[in-house]
């Protein structure tokens, strides 16, 4: 049972792996938004949405570090809020938010619908149970 | 006979459980009753408005909903029997004691059989899971005041 | 994605563990261990440990019944958060759990449309 697994999970990595920190939007710092993060090496694989001065950073934590995500999410949004003083910076751990902001850059969004998209997902993400 | 000695003789005719068997049974069907509702988990994050942190409560209504059908059809029983606590534990098993109080019990009316008896099975977990979230919140609150911890 | 399905299965898989010892070993009855797992749950929840777990494992926290413990004191501790003294009295009736609304609803509407199957147990 254990090899059909390890071959599976072994292929959907190998399939993440080309596109494992993507920045969509304005790419003026794109290198420096991908280095920043790789710098951190709890993000599995991470999803950057920029559009005028916000800035949606939407992280995947590596399984085994995933039971300290919140403490984690907080520590990247202290890092990206310094680095981008002037920039309206919205990190999240989620797995949701991750996987709106790949639809937005799969989609190719607008950029008159990003910036609402963008607020609806920070509200999602701030939602408590 | 004395009622220690009665004990006794209890505990040495009872049969020991096999531990072992038990224990795996019960992990893996727990445990594939947990994989399930990650998969209830997952639907609702992709398909509908809930985050990771959100969508437990949706998941663990669904998952009550399944137990709801499989307790009607009379197979949640038999899980039981063979699944011990891993069916138990559970939230299905929760939904599985209230519906299976609640259908017995339909013949003596809505008010006062299905009324009257749907925590006949499951009140102690509502009773304890209430009480005890009071307790901890008293406390914590305590600790707080004092400056022993923080929110 | 596909790690958090193995973590939802061990670690449920585990909490189910637990119960089969306090059952076996222990010699409590079903009742007996449901609730004090449920306890248990409420006292990690106050602990802040819960979440954790929940952020670890997904659904492998939040199906078992521990995680009743875990969303009854989480309601309890936000109200206590807010409103201090008076809010660990009103925190009682915010306590919410989808899982104790949904077994009543579903129990009611089984109770409708199934018939019994012999002797409960």
């Amino acid at each position: 049972m254990t090899l059909p697994l390890l071959v599976v999970l072994s292929l959907l990595n190998g399939c993440a792996e080309k596109e494992k920190f993507i920045v969509y939007g304005s790419t003026q710092n794109e290198s420096e938004v991908e280095a920043l993060i790789k710098e951190e090496d709890y993000v599995d694989r991470s999803t950057v949405i920029q559009y005028d001065d916000s800035m949606l950073v939407a992280v995947q934590i590596k399984p085994l570090e995933k039971w300290k995500k919140t403490k984690l999410e907080k520590k990247l949004q202290k890092k990206f809020e310094k680095k981008y003083p002037n920039k309206d910076v919205f990190v999240s751990a989620d797995y949701k938010i991750f996987y709106e902001a790949n639809k937005i850059k799969k989609d190719q969004m607008e950029d008159t619908k990003l910036s609402d998209k963008i607020t609806e997902l920070k509200e999602l993400a701030k939602e408590e149970t | 006979m004395e009622k220690e000695q009665y004990q006794q003789l209890e505990q040495n005719v009872t049969p020991k459980p096999p531990y072992l068997k038990n224990v795996a049974k019960a992990f893996f069907v727990g445990g594939f009753i947990c994989a399930i509702g990650q998969a209830v988990s997952l639907f609702y994050i992709i398909f509908f408005n809930f985050t990771e942190a959100t969508a437990g409560n949706p998941t663990v209504a669904t998952v009550v909903f399944f137990s709801m059908i499989l307790t009607g059809l009379g197979l949640y029983k038999r899980i039981g029997q063979f699944a011990g606590a891993g069916s138990a534990v559970p939230v299905t098993g929760f939904g599985n004691a209230v519906v299976s109080a609640a259908i017995e019990h339909r013949s003596e009316g809505l008010v006062l059989g299905v009324g009257g008896n749907l925590f006949k099975l499951a009140g102690s977990v509502v009773l304890f899971g209430v009480v005890s979230a009071f307790f901890v919140a008293l406390i914590k609150y305590i600790l707080v005041t004092i400056g022993v911890v923080s929110w | 994605m596909v790690m958090t399905f193995i973590f939802a299965f061990i670690v449920g898989g585990i909490i189910c563990v637990i119960g089969q010892l306090l059952m076996d070993v222990g010699n409590l009855t079903p009742a007996h261990t449901l609730s004090t797992l449920v306890v248990v749950g409420a006292i990690l929840d106050g602990m802040g440990l819960y979440e954790p777990l929940i952020n670890f494992a997904g659904a492998g926290a939040t199906v078992p019944i521990t995680s009743f413990g875990n969303s009854l004191t989480h309601g309890a501790l936000a109200e206590a958060e807010k409103h201090g003294l008076v809010g660990v009295l009103t925190g009682m009736f915010e306590v919410t759990s989808s899982g104790i609304s949904a077994a009543i609803v579903f129990g009611f509407i089984g109770a409708l449309i199934f018939r019994p199957k012999g002797n409960i147990d």
